[in-house]
């Protein structure tokens, strides 16, 4: 509800966005801000909030209010129930990651279970670094003992005794909640003990393997899997990584008939519920916590109410910045994993972000190779070298019409390049090349940062390939 | 400017769109296959200036030939004009060798160590040096030293290595910025028994 911010909440009324000019009418009731009971706003009522059932109605750093509103419930049961059928009640939720890649979360727990070893880990992974999200740092500001617990409970299911959470330095204030909160709850979740890991800005330490390099102290490249973290993963122990979302489900889910409950949710097997952050140019941006299967209409018109510039809507892109280009011609698209995949799209950690008409999807594209080469850690050569060519290849198509020929480049004409063409390319050449280029990332990168760079790049082209030169012939 | 080497104009990054047109210094190098009394030896990447020390000095640490046996070194392009085959004449006695190395190669065109089938043959014990004097380790600092004064091609392209001939107290004897056994042409008027 950022668009009603500074909100001020009087008995469960709303009032916003306030200015102090405001104060004096909001207490004798005679402000026009009034926005009526906040509980019955259609922003919120609307949603289905489970992970942020408390957020916003209880004192975050409160243990009486945690206590008070079914906090420790679900550690408290998953204590008496045991590893076995707890891990179980996960497996049967059907939750799967919430960071992105969507891994089966009950899958991931069994087999660091399973995997033999007297030292194991649980990591939350609070390195948001997609474009448009913001729902790690929700939950950690506004929640962050059902974190916690989570955090604890998955300790219990794999018999890992420690746990770190990694977040981004650009929360500080994320940073002192945590700090407070598992100060707080030491006695709550002992013998399970967390520390707190602060990251120093580089988007690749959001991916599993690199976040883990970065713990141990070491530079945040990606590791190659196998093998996997959940064999292999922090100081070479077994380790559970997951995202905060997914963490934070995890009381829900063990609470009594919790499982059977979010697997009622949702479609396919993108069960439960998904907090969607509303973000770009849009009316009503905010975090909207909903099960499954809605439609990016109703997300970005019905609830996001279009763009906050007035403007039509030209491009949706879901799933950070490497997610596909979504065009207004898809949007009855049913938000899940399996109906995004199949649209060679992604949902990643559910952040939308919104265009209007006067966006170039053609820099746009050029964009994601940029965004690629300035995060990339470096380890694998298509995502190091492939991001640097592709705004090169980017470049050339946009900056030529279709008819005319290019000239030889420099490196082209030097004798050692052997293979590389004498004659100019024509922009069907260079379209054929940035298709090979996208394909040899997409399938040689060691990571998805790498990997999925080709998404806002061919989706763009796809799209609006009018964007990519005046006389571009779709 | 290093002679085998252009300068180019190049964006200097391409996640910082401010950073303006920068330059960059690439060494111009060209595939050669060398070719001994009409047995192909080699196919390598030399810069087309260091042609003849590239297929003289892989004679020499191959141990094909000895240096005072090399004569003229012809060479021609072929096809597009990129590629250049270089052909060295040695005496009659040198043949045997040549080919015995030719014939043991596994695929149709080798470096020096491709021509050996296996890894255990190219790291076989080599004749120990009956008479040599002992190396001091401040005389490989001061090759180095010498070494990272001189190496202009390095420095200028960052693209490409560099090999050197030192006496014995580390004076630098031959320098080339490529590979290694180009070093060894160069060195040949000032060491005895190459």
């Amino acid at each position: 509800m950022h668009w009603l911010e500074p909100l001020v909440e009087i008995g469960g009324t709303g009032f916003g966005p306030a200015t102090p000019d405001d104060i004096a009418a909001i207490l004798v009731g005679t402000s026009l801000k009034a926005i009526g009971k906040i509980a019955d706003h259609p922003f919120i009522a609307l949603q289905q909030r489970l992970s942020f059932a408390r957020a916003g109605l209880t004192r975050p750093l409160s243990l009486a209010d945690y206590a008070r509103t079914g906090g420790w419930a679900g550690l408290k049961r998953a204590r008496a129930i045991g590893a076995n059928r707890l891990l179980a009640e996960v497996l049967q939720s059907g939750l799967r990651g919430r960071g992105g890649a969507g891994f089966p979360a009950g899958t991931k727990w069994q087999t660091v279970a399973n995997a033999p070893a007297s030292t194991k880990y649980v990591v939350c992974n609070a390195d948001e670094g997609d474009s448009g999200t913001f729902a790690d740092r929700m939950m950690m500001e506004g929640d962050p003992f059902q974190l916690i617990e989570g955090m604890a409970i998955a300790g219990l299911a794999v018999g890992a005794g420690q746990g770190y959470i990694y977040v981004r330095s650009e929360y500080p204030r994320a940073i002192a909640k945590l700090r407070d909160a598992i100060s707080f709850a030491t006695e709550h979740i002992a013998p399970f003990r967390i520390e707190l890991r602060v990251g120093a800005g580089a988007y690749v330490c959001g991916e599993e393997t690199s976040l883990l390099n970065s713990i141990e102290g070491k530079r945040g490249e990606v590791r190659v899997k196998p093998p996997l973290p959940a064999l292999e993963g922090l100081f070479g122990c077994p380790t559970v990584v997951n995202n905060v979302l997914t963490l934070a489900a995890i009381p829900h889910i063990l609470a009594e008939g919790g499982a059977s409950l979010y697997d009622s949710l949702g479609i396919e097997r993108s069960r439960g519920t998904m907090p969607i952050q509303l973000a770009g140019n849009i009316r009503h941006g905010g975090l909207f916590e909903t099960a499954f299967g809605i439609s990016l209409r109703e997300l970005i018109y019905d609830i996001g109410g279009g763009t906050f510039s007035g403007r039509p809507v030209k491009a949706v892109q879901v799933g950070g910045p490497l997610g596909s280009y979504i065009h207004p011609s898809q949007f009855d698209l049913p938000f899940g994993y399996e109906a995004y995949s199949q649209a060679d799209a992604l949902i990643g950690h559910g952040g939308v972000v919104v265009f209007d008409d006067t966006a170039d999807m053609g820099a746009m594209a050029r964009f994601a190779f940029q965004f690629c080469a300035a995060e990339s850690c470096g380890k694998c050569t298509p995502c190091r070298i492939g991001s640097t060519r592709g705004v090169e290849l980017i470049d050339r198509i946009r900056a030529r019409p279709s008819t005319a020929s290019g000239r030889v480049g420099a490196v082209e004409s030097f004798p050692q390049m052997h293979n590389a063409r004498k004659v100019p390319s024509t922009r069907s050449d260079d379209l054929t090349l940035l298709e090979d280029l996208c394909e040899t990332m997409r399938d040689a990168s060691l990571c998805a940062l790498g990997g999925f760079t080709p998404y806002p790049v061919r989706s763009a082209l796809r799209n609006w390939p009018e964007d990519f030169g005046p006389d571009f012939a779709r | 400017m290093s002679e085998g080497a252009v300068a180019i104009p190049v964006r200097p990054s391409a996640c910082t769109p401010a950073s303006g047109a920068g330059q960059r210094t690439i060494p111009i190098e060209a595939l050669n296959a060398s070719a001994s009394n009409g047995i192909a030896c080699s196919v390598m990447m030399p810069r087309p200036v260091d042609l003849e020390d590239s297929v003289t000095g892989l004679s020499l640490s191959d141990s094909l030939t000895h240096a005072s046996e090399i004569g003229a070194i012809s060479s021609y392009q072929v096809v597009d004009g990129l590629e250049v085959v270089a052909r060295l004449n040695l005496p009659h006695g040198r043949h045997e060798p040549i080919m015995e190395h030719a014939r043991r190669r596994l695929g149709d065109s080798s470096c020096g160590i491709c021509g050996i089938e296996s890894v255990e043959l190219a790291l076989r014990p080599l004749p120990v040096l009956q008479t040599h004097s002992k190396v001091r380790p401040e005389h490989i600092r001061r090759g180095l030293a010498a070494m990272g004064g001189a190496k202009m091609l390095v420095s200028l392209t960052a693209a490409a290595h560099a090999a050197a001939f030192c006496c014995e107290e580390g004076a630098l004897v031959a320098l080339r910025g490529d590979a290694m056994p180009w070093v060894s042409a160069p060195a040949v008027e000032h060491v005895d028994g190459l």
